[in-house]
C-alpha cells in the first residue's frame, strides 16, 4: 500500500460497498481529530475510474466536517472486492468487538463477495466468538435483512444474538408494528416484549400487527393521555398478561390475599419465585426489640387467621 | 403394525474402530450404504457444521466409533428436583427419529447417530459397576441418549443386552423406545429382570411431535407382543403436553393400554410434563416453525428449565393418574421423572424423601396377590 496525502473531498464516499455500517455518531470522532489529526490514515482505493474509501469513512467524513484541506491515505492497489474487504474487517477486530448487527452485515458482504460459506464458518464465525455453523451463518444473514429502525434499536440497545434471531421470525410489517414499543423501552423489557409477542401470535395463529390492533392493544395506542413511554409500559404489562394468564391471574390473587390479611407495613410475605416452591418467605423490619416483640405478636394473630391458607396453598386460589 | 426403519444415508467409520465384531455386524445389516473412513469423530462434526440443518442431517448419518470414556453413569436428572437414581449405558447416542421437544437437539454435541463398537470394553465395565454395586437394587437402561430399539436391527445389541442382565437378577435392565422394532428382544428368553419400556404420548400429538415414531397403538401392540412373550413392561408419559384435546387425547390411549396390556405385568409407569431448557426453546422454533407446545403457559423453573406453570402440571398429572388408576388400578407403581416433592404429595399422595426412596419404591416386588 501507498502512503499518500489526499483533499478528502476527492474520496467518492457514495459508493459504500466496503462499509461496515455503524449507527454510532461521529460524537467524540471530530474533536480528537481537531486536535491530534488523523493518527490512523484510511484505506481507498480506485473502482471505476474513482477513489472509494476501503476504510477509514467516519474519519473521512469527520475531516470533511472540520474543512481539513489534506488527510493521510494509504491506497489499496487494485485487488478484488472481497480482498479488499478485509481490511477494515481486520483494521476494526483489532480495537473493538464488532457487534451482532455489525456482524450480520459483515457476514453478508463476505457472502456477497464470493468467499465461500465453509470459510465464512471456519474462519470468520470464530473471529466474532461466533460458534462455526453454517446454521449460524445463515440467522446472520437473515439479521442483516431486517428494517434499519429495527436494527438501528438493536444495535444502540446492544440486542444479544438470541433477540435479533428471533426478529428474524417477524415479517416485515410486524416489524414495522413493533417498532414504536420498542424504541421507548430498557433493553430487558425489548427483549421480553418480543419474545412474549411472537409466542402469543404463534399461539394463537394471528400476526403480531393483528394483535397490536386488535381492542385492548389499540385502546392503550390510541389513549392521548398516555405519553409514548408510559404507553410502551402498558403494552408491555398487558402482554405479559396475555402470554401468562394463569399466572397473571395467581400473582393478583396472591396479593389480594395479602392485603386482605391487612399486614402490617414492616411484615412482607414473599412467595416463591413463579410460585414453583411451596414454601413462602417472610420479611420482617424492626429497628428495637420492643418492636421485635411487638411483630411477633403480629405474627401469632396473623398464624391464627384462616385466611392465611390462601398463601400457604395456591391451589386454593382457583 | 407398520414398521419403519431409519434411513441412513452414510456411514463413518472410525479408523481404528473399524476391526471391531460390532463394526462388521452393523455394516453387513446396513447394506448397500455409501462408507467413509475418518480420523475421528470431529471429521463427522466438522462436516455437519457446514449443513444447514445439523441435527436433521446427524439422524441419516452413522457412525462407528470406539467409546474413550465411562459407559455406565448416573442419570443426570435436575437440579432441585427428585430424581430416580437411574443409570444410564451409553452404548448409542441419538435418535433417527425427530421429535420436537428431544432434549437430545440440545444435549449432544455431535448430532450423528453413534454405535460405540468396542463392546467388550462395555460388559468389561458392566461386570466392574454391578460388583460394586452388588448389595442394592439397581434400575440401568440405554434409553437415555437414545432409543434403546431403533438401531437394533443393525446393532442386535439388545440380545447381547437381555443375555448379559439375564444372570444378573439384582439389576434391572430397561429398554426403552419408541419403535416397533422388537424382533430381536422376541427372539430372547424372557427374565423377570428385563423390562421393555415404551414412551407414549397421545395420539395426536405423537402425529404432530414425533416425527418418524410409530402410532401409539403400534407401539402398544408391540408391547402386548413383549409382553405376551413373558416380558414386563413399562411405560413413559413423557412428555405430557397440554394441548386443546389433552384430557381426551390421553383419556383414549389410557383406554387402550388397558385393553392389551395386562397391568399386573407392567414394572412401572413414569410422568413426566414438557420441559426444556431456554436454548432448545429457539431451536425447537427453528426446526419445527409450525408446533405449539412451547408457547403454553411456562416457567423459568428452579432448574433453570422451561415447565408448565405448577398449577397446570397439577391438573395435567391428577387427571392422567385418575385415568390410569380407573383403566390398570392402583399396584403399577406409578412415578414421576423431574418432579418436586411437592408435587409428589399432591398428586400421588406419597413423600419421597430422596433419589434412593424412589428407587426402593421402585424396586418393590412382586406387587400383585396371586388370583
Amino acid at each position: 500500500m501507498k502512503f499518500t496525502q489526499m483533499k478528502p473531498d476527492q474520496i467518492d464516499l457514495d459508493d459504500q460497498r466496503f462499509r461496515i455500517p455503524s449507527f454510532s455518531s461521529l460524537g467524540s470522532l471530530i474533536p480528537s481529530i481537531k486536535k491530534a489529526g488523523i493518527l490512523n490514515p484510511p484505506v481507498v482505493t480506485t473502482r471505476s475510474g474513482k477513489i472509494i474509501a476501503v476504510s477509514g469513512f467516519r474519519r473521512i467524513i469527520a475531516s470533511r466536517k472540520l474543512s481539513l484541506p489534506m488527510i493521510p491515505v494509504f491506497v489499496l492497489k487494485e485487488t478484488s472486492d472481497r480482498e479488499a474487504f478485509k481490511i477494515p474487517l481486520y483494521e476494526n477486530l483489532s480495537v473493538r468487538d464488532y457487534t451482532p448487527i455489525e456482524i450480520a452485515s459483515i457476514i453478508k458482504k463476505l457472502h456477497d463477495f464470493g468467499e465461500p460459506p465453509q470459510s465464512i464458518v471456519r474462519t470468520y464465525l470464530p473471529l466474532f466468538k461466533s460458534p462455526p455453523k453454517r446454521e449460524v451463518m445463515d440467522v446472520y444473514i437473515s439479521i442483516h435483512h431486517l428494517s434499519e429502525d429495527i436494527k438501528e434499536i438493536a444495535y444502540k440497545k446492544q440486542w444479544p444474538f438470541s433477540t435479533l434471531e428471533l426478529m428474524t421470525n417477524f415479517t416485515e410489517k410486524e416489524n414495522k408494528a413493533l417498532y414504536p414499543f420498542l424504541k421507548a423501552m430498557s433493553l430487558n423489557k425489548q427483549k421480553q416484549l418480543i419474545e412474549n409477542l411472537f409466542d402469543i401470535s404463534r399461539k394463537r395463529d394471528i400476526s403480531v400487527q393483528d394483535l397490536l390492533s386488535s381492542d385492548e392493544f389499540s385502546f392503550i395506542q390510541n389513549d392521548k393521555s398516555l405519553s409514548s413511554v408510559q404507553k410502551a409500559e402498558e403494552i408491555f404489562e398487558l402482554t405479559r398478561q396475555k402470554r401468562n394468564p394463569l399466572m397473571s391471574m395467581w400473582r393478583d390473587s396472591f396479593q389480594k390475599a395479602c392485603e386482605n390479611l391487612d399486614l402490617p407495613e414492616e411484615i412482607t410475605v414473599i412467595p416463591s419465585k413463579y410460585f414453583e416452591g411451596d414454601t413462602l418467605s417472610l420479611k420482617l423490619d424492626f429497628k428495637s426489640r420492643s418492636e421485635l416483640k411487638k411483630s411477633i405478636q403480629k405474627l401469632k394473630e396473623l398464624s391464627d387467621k384462616k385466611e392465611i391458607t390462601l398463601l400457604l396453598d395456591p391451589l386454593s386460589h382457583d | 403394525m407398520i414398521e419403519s426403519k431409519p434411513q441412513i444415508e452414510r456411514v463413518f467409520i472410525e479408523k481404528s474402530s473399524s476391526l471391531y465384531p460390532l463394526s462388521e455386524k452393523v455394516l453387513n445389516n446396513l447394506g448397500d450404504i455409501p462408507q467413509q473412513e475418518v480420523d475421528d469423530e470431529e471429521e463427522v462434526r466438522e462436516y455437519l457444521r457446514l449443513v444447514k440443518d445439523p441435527i436433521g442431517k446427524g439422524k441419516k448419518m452413522l457412525l462407528l466409533k470406539s467409546f474413550k470414556g465411562d459407559f455406565i453413569k448416573p442419570c443426570p436428572c435436575t437440579p432441585h428436583y427428585l430424581g430416580c437414581n437411574y443409570f444410564i449405558i451409553n452404548a448409542d447416542l441419538n435418535c433417527p427419529m425427530d421429535c420436537s421437544y428431544c432434549i437430545l437437539q440440545h444435549y449432544l454435541d455431535n448430532p450423528v447417530l453413534t454405535v460405540h463398537v468396542n463392546t467388550q470394553d462395555l460388559w468389561a465395565e458392566l461386570d466392574r459397576f454391578l460388583k460394586t454395586n452388588k448389595d442394592r437394587f439397581l434400575r440401568i437402561g440405554t434409553g437415555e441418549l437414545g432409543d434403546s430399539l431403533a438401531l437394533d436391527h443393525l446393532t442386535e445389541r439388545s440380545r447381547e443386552l437381555i443375555s448379559y442382565f439375564r444372570d444378573r437378577p439384582r439389576a434391572n435392565l430397561e429398554l426403552k423406545t419408541k419403535t416397533t422394532h422388537i424382533q430381536n428382544v422376541m427372539s430372547e428368553k424372557p427374565a423377570e429382570n428385563i423390562v421393555i419400556a415404551w414412551s407414549l404420548n397421545s395420539e395426536k400429538m405423537a402425529a404432530a411431535e414425533e416425527t418418524l415414531a410409530p402410532p401409539v397403538r403400534d407401539r402398544i401392540e408391540a408391547a402386548r407382543q413383549v409382553q405376551s412373550r413373558g416380558f414386563r413392561v413399562a411405560f413413559h408419559w413423557d412428555p405430557l403436553i397440554l394441548y386443546p384435546g389433552w384430557e381426551q387425547g390421553y383419556s383414549e390411549v389410557i383406554e387402550q393400554l388397558s385393553s392389551k396390556i395386562d397391568p399386573c405385568r407392567i414394572a412401572w409407569i413414569s410422568l413426566g410434563s414438557l420441559r426444556f431448557p431456554k436454548p432448545l426453546k429457539s431451536l425447537i422454533r427453528k426446526r419445527f416453525p409450525s408446533t405449539r407446545i412451547i408457547y403454553q403457559e411456562m416457567v423459568n423453573g428452579k432448574d433453570g428449565k422451561f415447565r408448565y406453570f405448577k398449577p397446570l402440571r397439577i391438573k395435567l398429572y391428577q387427571k392422567v393418574v385418575e385415568r390410569l388408576i380407573t383403566h390398570i388400578g392402583d399396584k403399577v407403581p406409578l412415578y414421576f421423572c423431574m418432579e418436586s416433592k411437592e408435587i409428589w404429595k399432591k398428586v400421588l399422595n406419597k413423600e419421597p424423601g430422596s433419589k434412593e426412596e424412589v428407587e426402593y419404591f421402585l424396586s418393590l416386588l412382586p406387587r400383585f396377590d396371586a388370583d
